[in-house]
């Protein structure tokens, strides 16, 4: 084991595994370390690995497009088959109501620009497609103990269905499928292995010290850290000079029985629910993970310390769950207690990841993710590596942003948008992105 | 009580390694793994019982004894 490369990644999860297999293609020696037992063992394990497409912001829209594109073609973009199984793309669909908390005029005007094709469902369609749910809008989301919780339906919902959505169904098995492919190119993992320090040397970064004492030596360090990645940022001493900040997030996500005739195998769609606040995701085996889309109503839950949090669902946020599903799904069945994990976003200001350099030579981040960037990893990759090029060949990031071809659409992405200086971009200022 | 992992079902949560560190923990691949040889103590029943209940995956199986 060399204790020295060209480039050094904190984190192993999806990103950062991605972020390695870019910069392994292009040529660089590369060390991986992360805290945790294996690839994807944090909070990538956790995802709802949801792929799609309806974002605020055109390079967000365009990111997950191109995206997808990758995941479809997963071997093909590895470039390598994982001897140990490889993760799979299920399409789903995904359905979005219609709120007044929701950008879905926004996010036509988008898909329409970039060809993405939906349907739009008014009240009959919806209910013909999908008569399993109760169409009524209860906007805006309440806790149960609300005296309006249960108020009548105030009109009746419409949609837009779009069909290419769907989700990975092993999240922490693609971590692992990227950091085979990113090892097929000479790359190199440490696992328990925790970051202390920054190195830095004639004003630009120089490699890590381990929490055993060990030093590795590099001109280019990547903080994909995650849920610790503003800790890490501030190790580097670089959070000074970003004007965009993140911090770890906790959420619950609950696994549920989904009713007769609802199953992915249905074709029973993810569903973005703004309305009620909750979004739903059919899994194979006949159940249904439920997650928040943050509504005002519910307190978010800072972590100041992302190696201690409660790990557990608790039982106030499962009940208020199930019950605005029911309110959707009469059907359902409320489970008699939580079953479901308890893990941490890593949220930005604006819920816009950031892909970026800092203000230390050779310190670069990918981090800010705010639980919707799982989607994004394999051209997150692409992202970092482009900047990391970039910067090698003289060019100020900050001053003139990388222009990120996609190779699906032709589409220049404008990588500036995922500055760490920016002002904070119009979003949902949710999950939703 | 005996336990045992399915280790295709695993998604690698650690959720059952949260709930019941003696007796679960990850390989290294990061799914989960028995680390109890035969009969589960009977002073740790509760805790895998929690770690069974609380798994999305469903992945933990008892075995009768």
């Amino acid at each position: 084991m060399s204790d020295s490369a060209d480039a050094i990644v904190i984190g192993a999860g999806v990103i950062g595994s991605a972020v390695a297999l870019e910069l392994a293609r292009g040529g660089r020696s590369v060390i991986v370390v992360d805290k945790g037992p294996a690839a994807g063992a944090g909070s990538t394990s956790s995802s709802s690995a949801i792929i799609r497409f309806s974002y605020s912001t055109p390079d967000s829209v365009l990111t997950a497009w191109e995206a997808a594109a990758l995941w479809r073609d997963w071997a093909g973009h590895l470039g390598v088959v994982d001897p140990d199984g490889m993760a799979q793309f299920v399409r789903t669909g995904m359905l979005i109501f219609n709120t007044p908390g929701d950008n879905v005029a926004r996010i036509e005007r988008l898909w329409h620009e970039f060809g993405i094709a939906f349907e739009r469902l008014d009240s009959a369609a919806l209910h013909e497609r999908l008569p399993g749910l109760d169409i009524g809008a209860y906007f805006p989301p309440k806790r149960i103990d609300d005296p309006h919780f249960a108020d009548d339906a105030s009109s009746q919902l419409t949609a837009i269905y779009e069909h290419e959505s769907g989700f990975i169904d092993d999240p922490m098995l693609s971590a692992r499928n990227l950091a085979h492919a990113a090892k097929h190119h000479g790359a190199e993992f440490r696992f328990r292995a925790e970051v202390v320090e920054i190195l830095r040397a004639d004003g630009r970064v120089a490699g890590v010290r381990l929490a055993d004492g060990a030093e590795l030596h590099a001109p280019v360090v990547v903080n994909v850290g995650g849920p610790h990645s503003s800790r890490i940022n501030d190790l580097a001493g670089v959070s000074d000079g970003m004007n965009i900040h993140s911090r770890p997030l906790r959420q619950e996500v609950f696994t549920v029985e989904a009713p007769a005739g609802m199953h992915l195998e249905d074709g029973f769609p993810a569903t973005a629910d703004l309305d009620i606040g909750q979004y739903i995701r059919p899994q194979p085996g006949g159940t249904w993970a439920i997650g928040g889309t943050e509504p005002e109503c519910d307190q978010l839950h800072w972590i100041a310390d992302p190696d201690h949090f409660d790990e557990y669902p608790t039982v106030e946020q499962f009940e208020v769950s199930m019950m605005r599903a029911a309110r959707r799904v009469p059907e359902f069945g409320i489970p008699l207690r939580p079953v479901g994990l308890a893990a941490l976003y890593d949220v930005s200001d604006d819920w816009v990841p950031i892909y970026d350099k800092s203000d230390m030579p050779g310190f670069f981040m990918a981090c800010g993710t705010s639980g919707n960037q799982f989607k994004n990893a394999p051209l997150s990759g692409k992202f970092m590596a482009a900047i990391i090029d970039a910067e090698a060949n003289g060019t100020d990031h900050d001053a003139e942003p990388v222009q990120f071809v996609g190779a699906r659409t032709g589409r220049s992405i404008n990588l500036g948008s995922f500055s760490r200086r920016r002002q904070p971009s119009s979003t949902s200022g949710t999950v939703m992105g | 009580m005996k336990v045992r992992v399915d280790g295709d079902a695993c998604h690698g949560h650690q959720s059952c390694a949260i709930a019941a560190p003696e007796v679960f923990g990850a390989d290294d691949y990061g799914n989960a793994v028995v680390l109890i040889d035969g009969t589960i103590p009977v002073e740790l029943e509760a805790k895998v019982r929690r770690a069974e209940g609380n798994c999305p995956e469903r992945a933990i199986i008892f075995d009768d004894v």
